[in-house]
């Protein structure tokens, strides 16, 4: 025994040495300073080699840092922790094995050091003692726990137990168990108990996560941590605080598959068979688990079984279709009750009968005919039409789909034939009637005509096309079918986004209804009326659009024509000035009815004259005006105004072919002209007025689209006979004003007429008064020397004559005035007397010649007459008003001829009709003459009234007028023939019923007299 | 031409009038108040005929003048006279049986107006003033 530190210590360690227990003391530096020789024993160190080693040779590897910082604790603060309170830890013996000990650590003073004195008891026996203990009932309580398990059938219920029996049976502060998930990817915690409420929480956070859990269980070994509480990784206070002494994993491994984790926080130290045990009871868990999810996966498998064969039977009973199964001779297996009751059977009772049993023959033969086919050809037969009675409802034929199939074992062996039977009794009557009206109304659409009716899809490219939009459009389907409707647009109204807008507004108001301009295929254009409408499907997703054209421009062209009509009326009833109010409608006819309009009214000379033309473009007009103008219209043409005119009859032209302008045309610039004038179609109207044709008004196409239909014609007609109308009115209004004109000019002219022998008698009267007053001034008893002047006998029976000849005018005048009253009434009366011609127009002559000779005639003038060889012509006419018209014929005679000239008044008698004999007087004069145009017209009342010339002559100018009047009375014919002026006139005068004699034959005529 | 008038009785041949009308029995009425007055008084039956007479020696002082005439009307000769100054310096009186003759007399230059039927004083004081004694 060596004594080499410390003498006072040493002095008691021979006492020491005498222990049964071993000491070993450690100096301030933790330096062994002593060991006793049960040291030595213990932990297999020679005393003389243990010491002047460190403490931590006689230390496990482990719990080197845990004593180093006790220990410097300890000599820092004095303050001792670990003493007098004996802890059990491992020590190691020299040979490196661990060995148990109870440790009991003391401190004293020794000759100035501080030492640390160690008791270590051996607790080895002990400790197997316990542990053997402790195995056996951990392998009892294993086998109770194993036992357990077996008994047990569902999941829940094993991890239960399992974490209960660890917590009771084997004293486990916590138990978990941990399972893959069924993606084998990581731990889920399935199960815990424990042995407290707070347990489970403490120590679910003391560190132990899945993850890590994971890691250790990867290893598939037990890993057991015996002395957690010195293990960094854990919580110390959370196991000390719940008792836990050791942590151990368990792998539940199931051959090779690592199923889960139990972790047990033992309360108790965990020695390796006690591990041992734990890890087979792990495995029993595993197989009980195994075991619970067989039986589990069979549980389930049986219940869908079940499942499965009860929806069979509920399909089987539930099926809106008809189902059965037959064997192979077809006796019915199985039948539900909508096949049962087209048989008019309950279904057990099919049960065991062949089909010949229980279906009508008929049906019975068409149905065996299939299942046959099923069974000698091994293949389904789908969907065969059946039309049949039936038992069930007798009398009416109902259509079936049957489909027939083998019925196979798993073996391939044919056993039976199944069958499905729909009936589409009704589904057959519904489409056949909804494919009826389909057609219906697919025919309605594809034949309608008026309207183009197509659809679009929601792009607006075409999908459908009728006869109609071919017709109105101008396209056949296959030429638009897909491509986009803005080609039927203007290309203006495209770029102004219209074919857009339309989409929309229908799309969003369900509806659009448009008026515009469309384009036909051959660029023509037209009013069309465009109804759109979306097509959505049930859901409301918009699957295009209808469409519905329709055609308008005729219907727009009639109301503006009604409009033209209107307003054309308004203005011809604007005013009488027919020639601007037809001027007017020429402009409004153009454009509403045509492209040119003309308005011909036949003038004075009956010739057409053209009062108006109108169109749209100047330039084309003063192009027409040149046509006319070097080309004027030929009044022999057998068409156009002047035949129009002619006849009194419309003319129609539809279309101009070429040929026409070409046999119209005069030559070949003629023709071009024409041409440019791009004539299409025309109608010529004539404008009649109380039966005759006053003028035409003409309307002519020039070709942009415009043709004349009946409509058209109507309509011009409806305009001619309007303008006619307004011609009528103004042309009697214009006569009218005419005649008023004509009788005021005549009263001015009667008046005049009148005042001149007024004039004369009024100046004599104031003549005489006055040389009665001069005579009586010049009376013997007045005065004599004044300037008198003697009463003179021969100028107061000249003025007396004057007087009187006044007076005689004024008589005739008032007789001429009576005879236009006469004549205006046609009260004219002739008296028929037996007259000789010859001695009354002797008789007028004389009376002029007389009238000359007093002066009141030119002296120059020359009146003669020349009468036949036999001295008289007699007939029954009226001597006086023959006077009075031979009188009026010399008179005008002398009036129109200069003062130097001569008349010459010729009587003769010629042959008349039917061998009768004429009177013919003519009166010929070299004065003024008359000019052509007036030699009917003079004979017109009042024709002198408006005959500027003839105004500065004297009398009412009713001579002529008058003098027909009775000339015609008497069935005799009067004329003026004239070279025309300055060229003298001859009035001639032929009375019929005349004869020749020498005696004065009254008695013949005196019986005529009337 | 023979007139009424031409068995003039008065030896004076002093302040003629000229009387152009057409009818002879305004003339003859005219005449025979003016003589009866002491003029001279020659007559035309016409404006034609009047002219003639005018370019030769007869130098009226007054012109009695009737618009409506054959040959040759009153405006007629009105617009003739104005060619020959001689002629036109003798003032000429219409006597017209229209309305509103003044007017159209003021229009073609006559001096005066009467209308018919004739005021007998109105005559002679017309005349007189334009063949002042």
């Amino acid at each position: 025994m060596t004594t080499s530190v410390r003498p006072t210590f040493l002095d008691a360690a021979v006492a020491l040495d005498a222990l049964a227990d071993a000491v070993v003391a450690a100096d301030e530096s933790s330096t062994i300073v002593y060991a006793n020789a049960a040291a030595e024993r213990l932990l297999g160190w020679p005393a003389e080699e243990l010491i002047g080693r460190p403490v931590a040779t006689i230390q496990p590897e482990r719990l080197r840092e845990t004593h180093a910082h006790a220990h410097r604790r300890y000599f820092a603060t004095r303050v001792p922790r670990l003493m007098n309170a004996p802890v059990r830890l491992p020590a190691m013996r020299r040979d490196g094995t661990e060995i148990e000990i109870e440790l009991s650590l003391s401190a004293i003073d020794s000759g100035g050091s501080h030492l640390v004195i160690a008791s270590l008891r051996d607790l080895s026996q002990r400790v197997e003692l316990e542990r053997q203990l402790e195995v056996l009932g951990y392998l009892r309580a294993s086998t109770l726990a194993a036992t357990r398990l077996g008994a047990l059938e569902s999941m829940d219920d094993v991890l239960r137990t399992v974490v209960d029996t660890l917590v009771h049976d084997f004293s486990a502060a916590l138990a978990q168990v941990w399972l893959h998930d069924a993606h084998a990817s990581e731990l889920i915690l399935r199960a815990t108990a424990a042995a407290s409420d707070g347990a489970a929480a403490d120590l679910a956070a003391a560190g132990l996560s899945s993850a890590r859990l994971a890691e250790i269980a990867t290893g598939r070994h037990p890993v057991v941590l015996s002395s957690p509480r010195w293990d960094p990784r854990v919580d110390g206070s959370a196991l000390d605080a719940n008792g836990v002494s050791a942590v151990a994993t368990y792998p539940l491994l199931f051959g090779a598959e690592l199923r889960g984790v139990i972790v047990d926080f033992s309360r108790r130290p965990l020695h390796e068979e006690m591990a041992e045990v734990l890890a087979n009871y792990a495995a029993v868990v595993a197989a009980a688990i195994h075991d619970v999810e067989l039986l589990d996966r069979e549980h389930t498998a049986r219940e869908e079984a079940n499942r499965s064969l009860g929806l069979i039977d509920t399909l089987f009973a539930t099926a809106p279709v008809g189902l059965a199964v037959w064997d192979t001779d077809f006796r019915f297996v199985r039948i539900n009750s909508m096949l049962a009751a087209v048989n008019g059977l309950p279904a057990e009772a099919h049960v065991g009968r062949t089909i010949g049993e229980v279906l009508p023959p008929s049906l019975a033969a068409r149905v065996g005919e299939l299942m046959t086919q099923v069974v000698r050809t091994g293949e389904p037969v789908l969907e065969a039409p059946i039309s049949a009675e039936t038992a069930g409802e007798p009398g009416h034929v109902r259509d079936w789909l049957a489909s027939y199939f083998p019925v196979r074992t798993a073996g391939g062996e044919l056993v039976g034939v199944g069958g499905v039977v729909t009936d589409v009794t009704e589904r057959k009557r519904t489409l056949e009637a909804l494919s009826e009206s389909e057609e219906r109304f697919r025919l309605l659409v594809e034949n309608v005509k008026d309207y183009a009716i197509f659809i679009q899809d929601p792009q607006g490219r075409v999908a459908s096309w009728n006869e109609g939009a071919e017709r109105i459009l101008g396209y056949a389907a296959d030429e638009v079918l897909g491509e986009h409707f803005s080609r039927f647009l203007p290309a203006e109204d495209v770029a102004a986004g219209m074919p857009e807008d339309e989409l929309r507004t229908a799309a969003t108001r369900g509806h659009a209804e448009i008026e515009g301009w469309r384009i036909r295929k051959d660029g023509s254009r037209f009013r069309a009326n465009v109804v759109v409408t979306p097509l959505r499907d049930e859901s409301g997703v918009l699957r295009g659009f209808a469409k519905v054209i329709r055609d308008v421009s005729e219907w727009r062209r009639t109301e503006e024509r009604l409009q033209f009509l209107a307003d054309a009326s308004a203005i011809l009833s604007s005013s009488l000035d027919y020639e601007q109010t037809l001027a007017d409608v020429a402009r409004l006819a153009v454009p509403a009815l045509a492209d040119w309009c003309a308005v011909h009214i036949v003038d004075a000379n009956g010739e057409p004259q053209q009062l108006a033309l109108a169109h749209a473009d100047p330039a084309k007009i003063a192009l027409a005006e040149e046509v006319q103008r070097r080309y004027p219209p030929d009044p022999e043409e057998p068409r156009g105004v002047w035949n129009v005119i002619r006849t009194g009859r419309p003319e129609f032209a539809r279309s101009i072919p070429d040929s026409v302008l070409r046999a119209v045309a005069r030559d070949d610039e003629h023709y071009e002209l024409l041409r440019s004038l791009g004539l299409a179609a025309f109608m010529i109207l004539p404008l009649i007025s109380r039966g005759r044709a006053v003028g035409t008004i003409t309307l002519v196409a020039d070709g942009g689209g415009r043709t004349y239909g009946p409509a058209d014609v109507t309509v011009a007609e409806d305009l001619a006979s309007r303008a006619a109308t307004a011609v009528d009115n103004a042309l009697l209004y214009r006569d009218a004003q005419e005649a008023i004109g004509v009788r005021d000019e005549f009263l001015s002219l009667a008046s005049h007429e009148l005042r001149t022998p007024v004039t004369i008698l009024h100046a004599y009267t104031q003549a005489l008064t006055r040389t009665v007053q001069r005579g009586l001034v010049a009376h013997p008893a007045s005065d004599g020397d004044n300037d008198l002047v003697p009463l003179d006998r021969g100028r107061l029976t000249n003025s007396i004559d004057a007087m009187e000849q006044a007076i005689a005018r004024l008589v005739g005048l008032v007789e001429d005035l009576l005879d236009v009253s006469r004549l205006q009434r046609g009260s004219l009366q002739v008296n028929r007397i037996r007259t000789d011609l010859t001695s009354l127009v002797t008789r007028v002559v004389d009376g002029f010649r007389v009238q000359q000779s007093q002066g009141r005639l030119p002296a120059g003038l020359s009146i003669e007459i020349d009468l036949p060889d036999a001295r008289t012509v007699w007939g029954d006419w009226d001597p006086d008003r023959l006077d009075q018209v031979v009188a009026n014929l010399v008179e005008n005679a002398i009036k129109y001829s200069p003062p130097d000239g001569s008349v010459v008044v010729t009587v003769a008698v010629q042959d008349g009709e039917h061998g009768a004999m004429e009177a013919h007087i003519a009166v010929r004069d070299g004065g003024i003459g008359i000019p052509v145009a007036q030699q009917d017209t003079i004979f017109a009342p009042y024709s002198r009234a408006s005959n500027a010339s003839a105004r500065n002559y004297p009398g009412f100018g009713m001579g002529l007028a008058v003098a027909k009047e009775i000339i015609e009375r008497l069935d005799g014919r009067i004329w003026a023939e004239s070279g025309g002026e300055d060229q003298g006139s001859v009035f001639h005068v032929v009375l019929p019923g005349a004869s020749l004699g020498d005696d004065d034959g009254a008695a013949m005529g005196d019986g005529d007299r009337d | 031409m023979a007139t009424a008038t031409d068995g003039n009785r008065r030896a004076t041949e002093e302040r003629p009038v000229l009387i152009i009308d057409d009818d002879h029995g305004v003339r003859g009425v005219l005449a025979q108040i003016l003589e009866d007055e002491g003029h001279a008084v020659r007559t035309a039956t016409n404006g034609l005929d009047a002219l003639e007479k005018l370019r030769g020696a007869l130098k009226p002082c007054v012109i009695l003048l009737d618009l409506m005439m054959p040959v040759m009307n009153g405006w007629e000769f009105m617009s003739q006279r104005q060619e020959e100054r001689e002629i036109a310096a003798i003032p000429v009186v219409v006597i017209s049986a229209d309305q509103g003759a003044r007017a159209k007399a003021e229009a073609i230059g006559a001096v005066d107006c009467l209308e018919k039927p004739i005021d007998l004083n109105r005559l002679i004081d017309t005349v007189d003033r334009y063949c002042a004694a």
